[in-house]
């Protein structure tokens, strides 16, 4: 799973903060069995994931989230199918606390299970009236609506920089919202367009966003 | 589809007689449906015809934008909305103040002025024997 | 003038009125009547032709919504008000009887629209009914339409940022699908 990068996770451990439940929820969702994730850390209240269902338990609004929590330990146990845990408490969907947790997870860096180079899509969108977002990202999740891209060509085609395309990468590939190129894949031929006069990008990806720009202008939105 | 079963009887039975007293008055009266706002037929004469209730939905839409347009235009109270073609004439009447509507089929060899009498004789009519009903109120906008 | 006709379409009671009027820069104009079917959706009242209301983005562009009557009996409004649509938005009732059938039979019907512009689903009422999830639509509409990747978002239809991200999504979908077919 971290065939590649594996140098980048041993200077950069896999057992700090976001990053270690990051690392930990990805593997979790391969798995085909139900599981149950708790997450530990000396300056929050205990954090539970429930896969089977795809809802979060945290005491904590997610607003109050830290970017940088301490002491974080990561268990994991199987549950029974068909009978969720803890039934009293108030569970909520899932998204909104991945999305958080791979904004803080990796920063700008690539997320550590994704390789350079790789082309993602858009496989489902993100609940976006229930996640905090901004305008650039609904700009780089309808990108991905319509093509593989790596982050550079997302960056390219949105007027974003790499690294904040790449963020926003790692957030949806927490989510599992989306997919890798099954095998090498040419670039859209947009890309390549674009490519051609690079003077001209910022100007394009602008111009190519012309009625939702004018809609945030008119409606807000950041 | 007559949907008669969804309304009072009384009030079936009140349109029955005011829509057949309208085409025994009217010799050129191809058809002619009381229809609820929401888009139901309440009855119609002659009872054979159309089967799907297409023409009682269509009926309540042209009505409903009828009255938006007046109401934009601010052109006062509405009345009748005709609708002219080659070989018929629609004229639709709300029943004064009340929640179901007129919508009747002349041919074209009865005058305008004629249609337009009879299908306001019929809404008075109608007007008059649903305030008689003890559901009367349920029928007022 | 430059315009953009987006639909709001669902089943009665979905909303849709709501949602036009929370968006909209004009008083919307309504074609509502009194709801004899009490039975099926308990409200006052319904609408019967359109609902219509304005966004202006400048002098010389529009966003023109329209929303249609919810009930198959009003079918003929939808084929007159989808031909000129670039894009819709579909409000489902989460704790209708069968929202699911609902919302693949809007989508049916409103098939041509997806494919040559927009969609996004809106989930109304999911505060009453929390299933089926947003994940759960997802599956079902990709399975249906595997070319369709409709976003579909839980909306409360009086809240008009929540609107306003439904409608951007909608807008930036249509901008990037262009963008990638431009030769």
């Amino acid at each position: 799973m971290f065939a590649s990068g594996a140098s980048e996770v041993r200077e950069r451990p896999d057992t700090v903060g976001w990053r270690s439940v990051a690392t930990a929820i990805h593997s979790m969702r391969q798995l085909p069995m139900p599981m149950l994730l708790t997450v530990v850390s000396s300056d929050c209240e205990p954090l539970w994931v429930d896969f089977s269902t795809g809802r979060y338990y945290w005491e904590r609004p997610l607003t109050a989230m830290p970017e940088q929590p301490g002491g974080v330990t990561v268990y994991s146990q199987p549950i029974e199918a068909g009978n969720p845990p803890y039934p009293w408490v108030a569970w909520r969907a899932m998204d909104p606390l991945l999305w958080q947790i791979g904004r803080y997870a990796f920063g700008t860096d690539r997320a550590t299970w994704m390789r350079p180079g790789d082309r993602y899509a858009l496989q489902r969108w993100p609940n976006l009236t229930e996640i905090p977002h901004s305008t650039e990202e609904i700009r780089m999740i309808a990108t991905l609506a319509n093509g593989y891209l790596t982050a550079q060509e997302l960056g390219l085609l949105t007027g974003a920089d790499e690294p904040t395309a790449q963020r926003v990468l790692n957030m949806l590939s927490l989510m599992g919202a989306v997919k890798p190129a099954g095998g090498p894949l040419a670039p859209p031929a947009v890309v390549a367009k674009v490519q051609a006069e690079p003077q001209q990008a910022a100007a394009a990806s602008t111009s190519n966003f012309g009625f939702f720009s004018r809609l945030r202008d008119k409606m807000g939105g950041r | 589809m007559s949907d008669a079963g969804r309304f009072d009887p009384a009030l079936v039975a009140a349109g029955t007689a005011a829509l057949d007293a309208m085409k025994a008055d009217s010799p050129g009266l191809v058809l002619a449906v009381l229809i609820s706002d929401d888009g139901f037929e309440v009855v119609r004469t002659p009872r054979m015809g159309e089967q799907d209730g297409r023409f009682a939905s269509m009926a309540s839409s042209v009505q409903a934008l009828s009255e938006a347009v007046i109401h934009e235009l601010q052109i006062g109270k509405g009345d009748a909305v005709i609708i002219q073609a080659a070989s018929g004439v629609v004229i639709q009447q709300r029943v004064p103040g009340r929640s179901v509507v007129l919508s009747a089929l002349f041919r074209t060899d009865e005058s305008l002025g004629r249609c337009l009498v009879g299908v306001r004789n019929c809404t008075a009519a109608l007007d008059a024997a649903i305030s008689a009903l003890p559901s009367g109120s349920s029928i007022t906008l | 003038m430059a315009e953009h006709v987006i639909l709001v379409v669902g089943p009665m009671g979905a909303g849709k009125t709501t949602a036009i009027s929370a968006l909209s820069d004009i008083d919307t104009i309504r074609t509502e009547a009194v709801n004899t079917e009490r039975d099926v959706v308990d409200k006052a009242t319904t609408t019967v032709a359109l609902d219509y209301g304005e966004i202006e983005l400048s002098p010389n562009e529009k966003i023109r919504l329209y929303g249609v009557p919810g009930q198959k009996r009003f079918d003929f409004m939808w084929s007159i008000l989808k031909q000129r649509a670039v894009g819709m938005i579909v409000l489902v009732k989460n704790d209708a009887e069968d929202p699911v059938g609902d919302l693949v039979a809007f989508f049916d019907e409103f098939r041509e629209i997806h494919e040559r512009g927009g969609v996004v689903v809106g989930i109304t009422h999911s505060d009453l009914a929390p299933r089926p999830t947003t994940y759960e639509y997802q599956q079902i509409v990709a399975e249906r339409y595997p070319s369709a990747l409709a976003p579909v978002f839980t909306v409360d239809p009086r809240s008009r940022d929540q609107l306003v991200v439904m409608l951007s999504v909608l807008a930036a979908n249509v901008d990037s699908r262009a963008m990638f077919l431009a030769r």
